[in-house]
């Protein structure tokens, strides 16, 4: 079973609609999916601003795992196949076919340990694709999957220049060179110091002053060859620590989703441009396609309300593309609709 | 057990010190960040505290939610979530925004410690874990407790008289109304279908009940003809309810600060029977604790009730058995529920159809139903008897609406009328609830008698109540009539302040109206009824178990409304003649600005043996 996460820089980047895109793909050539979020999808009014969200649609036979609570609240008719024994705050999630076609509502697992054990669930069920759709900006869970398609746009940020100046820097970080060291060996963070030795440190993640205080500590005045940091950690530390110290030094980082929710895209750039580091990851993420939306829901202060709003379109889409290079970028909102089955490999 | 608790907010931590504390005098480890923690240093404490649990603060907001969601991320990121849960409240939360966030848990709304214990202990959340601190297993019956014991003996005297003269006077009397009552009342012991009666037995009842039917009424059921402005309900509108309903969330939280008194009524009739639900639902998950079912005028005005899932686009919902059915299975299995059926010419039939739908209460008053009410005095008399006795016979509690004052009866009058229909109810067997209107009616504004202030009448309205006789008493419909303005601060407050008062002083039951209800100039809104809701709690909460203190002079409004009720009653007796009284204006003139109705004069006619 292949699965792709939909994941997005922040609320309203459209995820949703990308993931809606695949959907109607997929079943313009009549194959089945398997669908399940790590958030809440599927309503017609946003839970923050109140716009309108897309609905999801499933045809017969596709399968969704989702909250006991949201079984019967979409117009499709679901035959409920199994319960696990994932809970969320909707119920548990159940994982159901679809008997009559309809829109879906979808609340499935919120961590990434729960993904996996859903998605062995799914593959005993002989799903042949999974689709998970994201939330808001959050991006851990998506480890478990495959391949990811990432989206971006206005609602990130309504300046062009910055939107394209952050997509890139965060694509470069799933293009980061592979390391060789075995991930599961070896404490979360530890130094390879002069004489290659290796230093454990006692913290499982870099992300505030406290846990820079004991980097520093534990690296006392030996010269620093390699950082390795598995889990969290945050890029303006390492660069606090790195100032003064003779380098080059490789920071070797879990995967590239834990590098971005633990810092700006932006700031690893800066880290590997003017810090004379080199970077790797241990775990490599797929990322297939980056979508771009010109939407973003503007705060209108009369109304106390909040009202959709665009940038220029094409603009959005030629800049990002400029910058990001080395993966396809779509507006999802226009023509042409990206090949997703090609993209995903089902030829 | 340990519990570590973050403010994300910059500067409020109010929430957090006070679970902080809470928690800790329960024996849990808890232990609380300062305002302004970032989200790495909330992830920083628990990768070394080793918290079960943590708990966030924050109001929800735009961009806000990237903040929370990037904690979330961060926890699992650092492995965090393999060991501990993540629990989220403050403002503008709710259980979705919380599922979008990533949370095990979403505390919404005002603090409820059980389910903040539940979540702690690993115990899933479900609302019986909620309702265990309200203790609400059944529907309350209002009647209960009290005695019907009159204190007054001259009032109970005058009483009897009066009763005993409209008993005697409605024997062997009968109406087309009470034929059809009798005759849906069959119909629905053998479920025959009106519209679709499918044997020759049931086709001869049907044909029974259109011969008591207005011409247009039996247009409806032979040629199949809507009246005016009706049609039916398509399968679109009604499938689409599970999905709307499921949206609406409730904390199961009552609007009383304390105890079981009173509950809290509103009241529906949008035309639309899914509006309708609608609208139940959103007052049931904002505390509602029943609600009142309102009938178009125009149906109370023909003979015969139409039938089907109907619905049309002015006020009131048209009473139909289908109707009344579909609203009723979607109402919370606690929530009280009046069917109206004072005034007009369906009044038996009304009461037949709320008892088949489950009705929990009828509404039943001859004076003010045969006045502003519009039928005829004598008419309703006959009917309204019938009614009554239908109440006695099904054990449904009846209430008794005193909104004639609105056409500027002095309440005194009113009263009389009241304690006519209790002791009527009473000596048939029913089990009346007066309702005393708490207004600034047009005789309080003509003669002044608010003027000082709105707490001297309306705590002497009810006090004299309490005075004459052991009854539960229900101010409506609704409380502080015609102190509404189209401004929805205002006509909320104002709620808030009547029910406040009536609730201080130990009434069992009160009707609300939505803030936009008073003057709406169109259909009446979710949104304005959670307004009044809403101002009814905090105002609840404010009063607590204090009270309001009248003056002096309330003492001396009490006794001149008990002296006038008093007189009427003895002018009433003394007229020998109930139905001359209400043509007269015993209990109410044209002078007052009321006038006895007109639909169904000379409909009543001697039972043939």
């Amino acid at each position: 079973m292949k699965s792709i996460g939909f994941a997005g820089t922040a609320k309203n980047t459209g995820k949703t609609t990308s993931l809606l895109s695949v959907i109607s793909q997929f079943h313009l050539q009549n194959r089945q999916i398997a669908l399940t979020s790590i958030g809440y999808d599927g309503e017609n009014r946003d839970t923050v601003t109140g716009l309108p969200k897309p609905r999801i649609t499933l045809k017969e036979g596709d399968l969704v795992a989702t909250a006991e609570e949201c079984l019967k609240t979409g117009t499709a008719r679901l035959e409920s196949i199994q319960t696990t024994s994932i809970t969320t705050i909707l119920g548990k999630v159940v994982i159901a076919r679809v008997e009559k076609p309809g829109t879906v509502l979808v609340a499935g697992p919120n961590r990434r340990r729960d993904l996996e054990h859903l998605m062995h669930l799914f593959t005993a069920l002989d799903a042949d694709l999974l689709l998970v759709d994201g939330a808001l900006n959050r991006l851990i869970p998506m480890i478990a999957c495959d391949g990811l398609v990432l989206s971006t746009g206005a609602a990130f940020d309504p300046q062009i220049e910055k939107i394209s100046r952050h997509a890139a820097a965060l694509v470069d970080l799933f293009h980061l060179p592979l390391s060789k060291a075995d991930p599961s060996h070896g404490s979360n963070i530890r130094l390879k110091v002069d004489d290659d030795q290796w230093v454990s440190l006692p913290i499982s993640a870099l992300i505030s002053r406290e846990s820079l205080k004991t980097l520093v500590n534990s690296a006392g005045d030996h010269q620093v060859k390699e950082i390795v940091l598995k889990s969290a950690q945050k890029p303006e530390l390492i660069m606090e620590f790195l100032s003064g110290r003779a380098g080059p030094v490789t920071i070797t980082c879990g995967d590239p989703l834990r590098m971005i929710a633990g810092g700006d895209p932006l700031q690893w750039s800066r880290l590997r441009d003017e810090y004379n580091t080199r970077m790797q990851i241990m775990n490599p993420v797929h990322l297939i396609a980056m979508t771009v939306n010109p939407f973003y829901p503007r705060w209108m202060n009369r109304g106390f309300e909040y009202e959709p709003a665009l940038v220029d379109a094409p603009e959005l889409v030629r800049a990002v593309t400029g910058a990001v290079k080395k993966i396809p970028v779509f507006d999802i909102m226009q023509s042409p609709t990206p090949d997703w089955v090609r993209l995903f490999g089902y030829e | 057990m340990k519990i570590l608790l973050a403010p994300l907010d910059p500067v409020h931590d109010n929430a957090v010190k006070l679970i902080c504390r809470k928690l800790t005098d329960a024996g849990y480890l808890a232990q609380s960040m300062p305002p302004g923690t970032s989200e790495e240093e909330v992830i920083e404490r628990a990768l070394r505290e080793k918290p079960d649990v943590i708990l966030i603060s924050r109001t929800l907001g735009y961009k806000v939610a990237e903040t929370l969601g990037h904690l979330v991320d961060l926890a699992d990121a650092a492995g965090l979530r393999e060991t501990t849960r993540l629990g989220v409240g403050g403002m503008a939360l709710t259980r979705e925004a919380g599922v979008e966030l990533g949370f095990d848990a979403t505390f919404v709304g005002d603090l409820n410690f059980n389910e903040l214990v539940a979540f702690i202990e690993g115990k899933s959340i479900n609302f019986a874990v909620i309702e265990s601190d309200v203790k609400v297993q059944s529907k309350p019956d209002l009647t209960a407790g009290y005695s019907y014991q009159f204190h007054d003996p001259q009032i109970l005297k005058y009483l009897d008289t009066i009763t005993s003269q409209i008993l005697e006077w409605t024997k062997n009397k009968t109406t087309d109304g009470i034929q059809r009552a009798v005759i849906r009342s069959e119909m629905i012991d053998r479920r025959v279908d009106l519209l679709h009666p499918s044997s020759s037995v049931e086709e001869k009842l049907v044909n029974q009940y259109l011969r008591f039917c207005d011409p247009e009424i039996q247009a409806f059921f032979t040629e199949k003809k809507l009246p005016a402005g009706v049609r039916w309900l398509s399968a679109e509108e009604t499938a689409r309810l599970p999905e709307m309903i499921a949206q609406v969330r409730t904390d199961g939280r009552s609007l009383r600060h304390q105890g079981s008194k009173p509950l809290f009524f509103v009241q529906y009739g949008t035309g639309c029977p899914v509006m309708d639900v609608m609208h139940i639902k959103t007052s049931e998950a904002w505390g509602a604790d029943g609600v009142l079912h309102f009938d178009p005028s125009w149906g109370a005005q023909r003979e015969g009730l139409i039938e089907g899932l109907l619905t049309h686009e002015h006020d009131g919902t048209i009473v139909t058995l289908a109707n009344l059915q579909f609203i009723k299975q979607y109402m919370d299995p606690k929530t009280v529920w009046n069917v109206r059926g004072h005034r007009g010419l369906n009044t038996p039939e009304m009461q037949v159809l709320g008892h088949a739908a489950g009705a929990d209460l009828f509404k039943i008053n001859i004076p003010y139903g045969s006045t502003g009410g519009g039928t005829d005095p004598a008419r309703l008399t006959v009917d309204g008897v019938y009614s009554l006795m239908l109440a006695a016979q099904y054990g449904i509690p009846f209430d008794i609406p005193g909104n004639d004052e609105l056409s500027g009866v002095p309440p005194h009058k009113t009263f009389a009328g009241l304690l006519i229909m209790m002791a009527l109810g009473l000596k048939l067997g029913a089990r009346p609830i007066p309702k005393p209107l708490l207004c600034y009616s047009p005789y309080m504004q003509i003669y002044g008698e608010m003027d000082a202030n709105s707490i001297d009448m309306n705590t002497a309205k009810l006090r004299v109540w309490r005075e004459i006789v052991d009854t539960p008493i229900w101010p409506g419909e609704p409380v502080g009539f015609m102190t509404h303005t189209p401004e929805r601060v205002q006509s909320s407050i104002t709620t808030a302040a009547y029910a406040s008062l009536a609730a201080s002083l130990g009434v069992d039951a009160l009707t609300m109206a939505s803030s936009d209800e008073a003057y709406s100039k169109g259909p009446i809104s979710a949104q304005a009824r959670v307004d009044t809701l809403r101002a009814v709690r905090e105002m609840m909460r404010f009063i607590g178990d204090a009270g309001y203190a009248p003056t002096p002079k309330a003492a001396l409004i009490q006794e001149k409304i008990h002296t006038g009720i008093t007189s009427v009653l003895k002018q009433v007796a003394e007229r020998g003649d109930f139905v001359a009284s209400i043509y007269e204006g015993d209990l109410g003139s044209t002078e007052d600005g009321l006038y006895p109705g007109r639909v169904g004069k000379g409909t009543v006619r001697e039972e043939k043996s």
